[in-house]
Order: structure tokens, then sequence, then C-alpha cells
């Protein structure tokens, strides 16, 4: 028997609520938790790791939160431990594998070669408009330390205002745009690196 | 490791807006400030490239519909609340030893759990009687010269069973 009468009922819990029904086996709960994070985790995935496996580390993902969900206890905010597990998913993707000798290009997908293709349309772009570029870029977030990533990722990649990032890292507003900014100035040091 | 720059807020303000302006969907891509300040300049190119090394989402709904068929197996395996397996039929039992248990049956009508010891014990007995030596004297039997047939055991099994079918009715 369906804990949930409607979508309405659905929409209106919040994810922690969602998660202890799913824990008492409703299913129903489950999948309105993967509705809510499938784009979030598979934009992640695909701009950490090459396009032939996104899908498959999008599944990991997800099968690892079912194996674990009944040991969510509710003292951090479901995305922030469905972010952990997503970090450690791509950890371990990239454990076996050097990643300074990862060829991303090797594999450029036809969507890294549209974005390209949509910066070349901005008029006055900046030079920063190949396939090459955009790899550089992927790398260097790659070699940023976990915090910095953090940061950058949330606002670009997952598309949240400072004043959420703020919430989701426990931090004041002002605080977060701080961590913001040195995480982008580290970015420069490491893309200024790869260009000499 | 990375130079850290100065605490300055209002550059922090200033380059977070500038993020925004980036990511608004329905402006036009604002370009890098001619900032006087040489710092704000830079970074603000950072998020343009960061910005255009970000493809758009294209989730294939294909891949999600097939996605989510995976893992709501994976949600019944991991969680057997979720959903009750039915128990599986019996294999249907053919051959001899379906027709010796069915037999048994028509002999013994007791119930499921004493026909099924009835039906072991006497199979055991029987397992023992084909692998006892022929000629083989019972040790302690009286009279040990005395050596008994297969079809002799037989008979003892049969009395056996109906032993502990009668002890199994008066439990009951």
């Amino acid at each position: 028997m369906t804990k949930f009468n409607s979508t309405a009922d659905i929409n209106a819990k919040t994810d922690e609520e969602l998660v202890r029904i799913a824990q008492t086996g409703e299913v129903a709960a489950f999948n309105a938790l993967y509705e809510r994070y499938l784009n979030v985790v598979f934009r992640r995935v695909r701009y950490s790791i090459p396009q032939a496996d996104v899908e498959d580390v999008t599944q990991e993902v997800f099968i690892a939160v079912i194996r674990s969900l009944k040991q969510f206890r509710g003292d951090s905010k479901f995305r922030t431990w469905l972010y952990t597990i997503l970090s450690h998913k791509i950890t371990d993707y990239y454990r076996s594998r050097d990643i300074s000798d990862f060829q991303w290009k090797d594999i450029a997908d036809d969507e890294i070669a549209e974005s390209v293709h949509l910066a070349e349309q901005v008029p006055g772009a900046t030079s920063f408009t190949t396939i090459d570029d955009v790899i550089i870029v992927r790398q260097a977030l790659l070699r940023l330390p976990e915090h910095y990533r953090e940061v950058i990722l949330l606002r670009f990649v997952d598309d949240l205002p400072f004043a959420e990032i703020a919430i989701q890292q426990g931090q004041s507003l002002e605080a977060a745009k701080s961590l913001f900014r040195r995480a982008i100035s580290a970015l420069q040091q490491v893309l200024e690196e790869a260009h000499v | 490791m990375f130079d850290l720059p100065p605490e300055n807020p209002l550059l922090d303000e200033k380059l977070a807006e500038f993020t925004d302006r980036v990511l608004r969907k329905d402006a036009e891509d604002p370009q890098p400030s001619l900032a006087a300040d040489e710092e704000l300049h830079r970074l603000e190119q950072v998020i343009v490239q960061v910005k255009q090394a970000c493809p758009p989402n294209h989730l294939d709904a294909k891949y999600a519909a097939h996605l989510r068929e995976t893992l709501q197996k994976e949600w019944q395996r991991s969680d057997p609340q979720a959903a009750p397996k039915p128990v599986p039929p019996a294999p249907a039992q053919t051959g001899v030893l379906q027709k010796i248990q069915d037999a048994f049956s028509r002999i013994f009508p007791v119930s499921r759990g004493g026909q099924i010891a009835i039906f072991e014990a006497a199979l055991l007995l029987l397992i023992l009687v084909l692998l006892l030596p022929e000629r083989a004297p019972l040790v302690g039997a009286a009279g040990a010269n005395i050596v008994l047939s297969p079809v002799e055991f037989g008979i003892g099994i049969v009395c056996l069973s109906l032993l502990a079918w009668l002890i199994l009715k008066k439990r009951d």
C-alpha cells in the first residue's frame, strides 16, 4: 500500500522525509528522490569523467544509494550525503587511472564539440574556443583541492545560487562567495601552468 | 600550492555577480569587464572559460527510463519487504521417486510431516540394506550365524515404518 495519494503529496515532501519513507520499503519515495536527483547526478558525472562511462557511473551512484539508504540517519542533508556517494564513485573511477595521463582528447564527445561551437558563435568571445581548451579546463578542475572544485561545480554544474551553496556548505553567504573567488583564483593558476 | 588572494569582500561580491550574469540563461553572454582591477578581469576570464567548458545537459529519455527499470530491480533485490517475492511452486517430481511417495501416501495416510519422516527412515534403511554385504553375519543378534536376506530386511523396514506410523498417529 503506497503512502502517497498523489504526485502533489510526493512533491510536498522534503528529501529527508522521502528518505525516511523509502527506508520503510516504499519504492515510490525512492522513485521521487530519483526523479529529483537524476539530472544533478548525471550532470556531475558527465562533467567529471569521460562520456563513454557516464551512464555506467550514474547507475552505480544510484545503486549505491539504494544499498546504503538504510544507513542514512539524517545527520546531514540527503543532498550532501548523495554528493559524498557521488564523489566516492568518481574517486573509485579514477583510482586505477592516472589522471595526468588521462586522454580526454581521445574521447571528447559531441556535446563538448557543441559547447565549443556555441562559444565560437558568441561575438567577441575569448580565444578560448577549442576542444583542447575545454579539456584543459576539465583537467584543471580535477587538479584542484576538493573544497575548491566542489564550490565551482555547485555553481556551474548544479546551477545552485550562492545563497543555496552557502546553506549546503554550512557557511555564511559572504564566506561562500569568498571561497568561490579563492577557488577561481586557484583554477586560474592551474590553467596558467597548463598553458606554459 | 596556491597563492591565496588577500581578503577582499568587494571583489568576492563583484565576481559572484559576474558569475550570476554569465550563468543567467535568458541573458546574452557577458564579456569580462574592462575593469580597472586587473585581478577581477583575469578571474572573469576564467569564469567565461568554465562556463564554456560546461556542456549542455542532454539526458537521454531512453537512458533515464532504462536506468529507472534497472533501479527498480535493484530495489526489489535489496529490500525484500518492498516486493515480497512469490514462493515459487515446488518443481513437479516425476519418475520413480514420485511413484514411491504416492504409493507410500496411500499405504500410510498420515500427515505430510509424518509421511516424510517415515519415508526418510524407510529410505535410509533401504540404502543400508543394499549396501550390506550379502552374507554378513549380524553381530550381536541371537544365533550369530543367522543371515538375513534382502527380502527379510524389506519386511523389517515395513514393520519399522508401521511402528513409526503408529507412534506418530498416537502423538497426533
